[in-house]
């Protein structure tokens, strides 16, 4: 009896220990069983490499279809042969377990494409001496934006070439976006300016496509009567 | 060319967090709103969490360039002290060749195509263990073992390179980077 009780109390203890980790990592079911199981932990980093090889060359190819990097096939291989090592060289040890193993390849190989693209970048504008292109890890905003946001414009179909009218709009966009919460704001973002559809913002965003569908309507409303309060002029046809 | 964003700014941390709310590991509502404001300030970690829903989730497995992979599976038929190839392979040589010196170890051979040129492996299996021995015409070619418990390199050396004492399961062999053989026995 008394082992019985023994045995309860060490078992409540260890779920205790469970309950914690899970509370403080923020893991899922999956990761819970991971962890009881012993499952994870007990592969090597060369058992998790062997498991992952065609998705890691796999995914290579895709981001680099996907942002069109215009990597060969060589420096397809290359990268590949970057991230295997470095899973090898590091193993597995920096993974925190706060999103599936894959995932955390995969933000491997983002990370690497994304280095490899940036050099591959920067040794071309020195061998072709393009001194007006952008440099390259120069992350203002500005620029692309304000291209992006004069496409926002042609959506909205105003039909004004004036340059200092034009970049009035875009402040009254920018103050009216300043005052959307964050969601809004991504959705601004990957509606408008990145053209993704509303069924891949209602996955990003855990929403329902009905809901991005009224954000989207809200956030349109919300900005053309910001523009017509300064340009009463503007025709109401601008929501497309 | 799409515009390569740095990543510079966000440690390793955040990136998995974003990526753990990608992907639905982390439900909390709180981490979640967090890394929606991070996302409406940081462009890489946007860019990271829109790459993850165009790449993996639409991710399909019939995609995988065979040419790349090549995968071939034995099991150890003890009746007649050889290896029977579980899937017939066009690369897999018929018949086997034996070791001159070991007239009585099964051996595989396989051969199939590389940069012009063809590689041969022969899987010796020898006191329980596998040997893989590999010729190829070019000297200098590096290659890569992995197995669960081993990782090895071995250049091409007189058009020979040799790895011993390999335990029968998964085994991966990986040509400068570029062309992956699976080879799977199960004794």
């Amino acid at each position: 009896m008394r082992a019985i009780k023994y045995a309860n109390t060490h078992y409540i203890f260890i779920l205790t220990i469970l309950s914690i980790e899970i509370k403080q990592r923020r893991i899922c079911v999956s990761q819970f069983c991971e962890l009881v199981m012993g499952t994870m932990d007990d592969k090597t980093p060369q058992q998790l490499l062997i498991e992952h090889l065609d998705y890691i060359k796999r995914i290579v190819k895709k981001i680099n279809n996907l942002r069109n990097y215009g990597l060969t096939e060589e420096e397809i291989d290359d990268i590949f042969q970057t991230v295997c090592e470095k899973l090898l060289d590091k193993g597995f040890t920096n993974y925190k377990g706060n999103s599936k193993i894959e995932t955390y390849i995969f933000k491997i190989i983002h990370n690497e494409i994304i280095t490899f693209a940036k050099n591959k970048e920067k040794k071309e504008v020195v061998i072709t001496e393009k001194v007006a292109r952008k440099p390259i890890g120069d992350d203002s905003e500005e620029d692309d934006d304000y291209g992006n946001k004069l496409d926002l414009l042609t959506k909205f179909e105003i039909d004004y070439v004036d340059k200092i009218f034009r970049k009035d709009i875009i402040k009254i966009i920018d103050k009216t976006l300043s005052t959307f919460d964050d969601k809004d704001k991504l959705i601004f973002t990957w509606y408008f300016l990145c053209k993704h559809p509303q069924v891949l913002i209602a996955k990003m965003l855990k929403l329902s496509q009905p809901t991005v569908y009224e954000r989207i309507e809200k956030i349109k409303k919300r900005i053309i009567e910001a523009i017509k309060k300064k340009y009463p002029e503007v025709e109401e046809e601008i929501l497309s | 060319m799409m515009q390569i964003h740095s990543h510079a700014n966000c440690n390793d941390d955040t990136q998995q967090t974003v990526l753990g709310v990608a992907d639905g590991t982390i439900t909390d509502e709180k981490t979640i709103n967090e890394v929606f404001n991070h996302l409406t300030e940081c462009k890489y970690c946007r860019q990271l969490y829109e790459d993850y829903f165009l790449v993996v989730e639409e991710d399909v497995v019939d995609d995988i360039d065979t040419d790349d992979i090549f995968s071939f599976e034995f099991t150890f038929n003890k009746n007649n002290n050889s290896f029977v190839p579980v899937t017939s392979n066009k690369y897999i040589l018929q018949p086997q060749v034996q070791v001159l010196a070991q007239p009585n170890v099964p051996v595989v051979d396989i051969e199939y195509p590389f940069k012009d040129s063809m590689i041969r492996l022969k899987i010796i299996y020898n006191n329980q263990a596998i040997d893989i021995g590999i010729y190829y015409p070019e000297n200098g070619l590096k290659i890569y073992l992995l197995t669960g418990s081993k990782f090895d390199v071995a250049t091409i050396d007189n058009h020979n390179a040799y790895f011993s004492a390999i335990e029968p399961g998964t085994i991966v062999l990986l040509f400068e980077f570029k062309k992956i053989v699976k080879i799977h026995i199960q004794i």
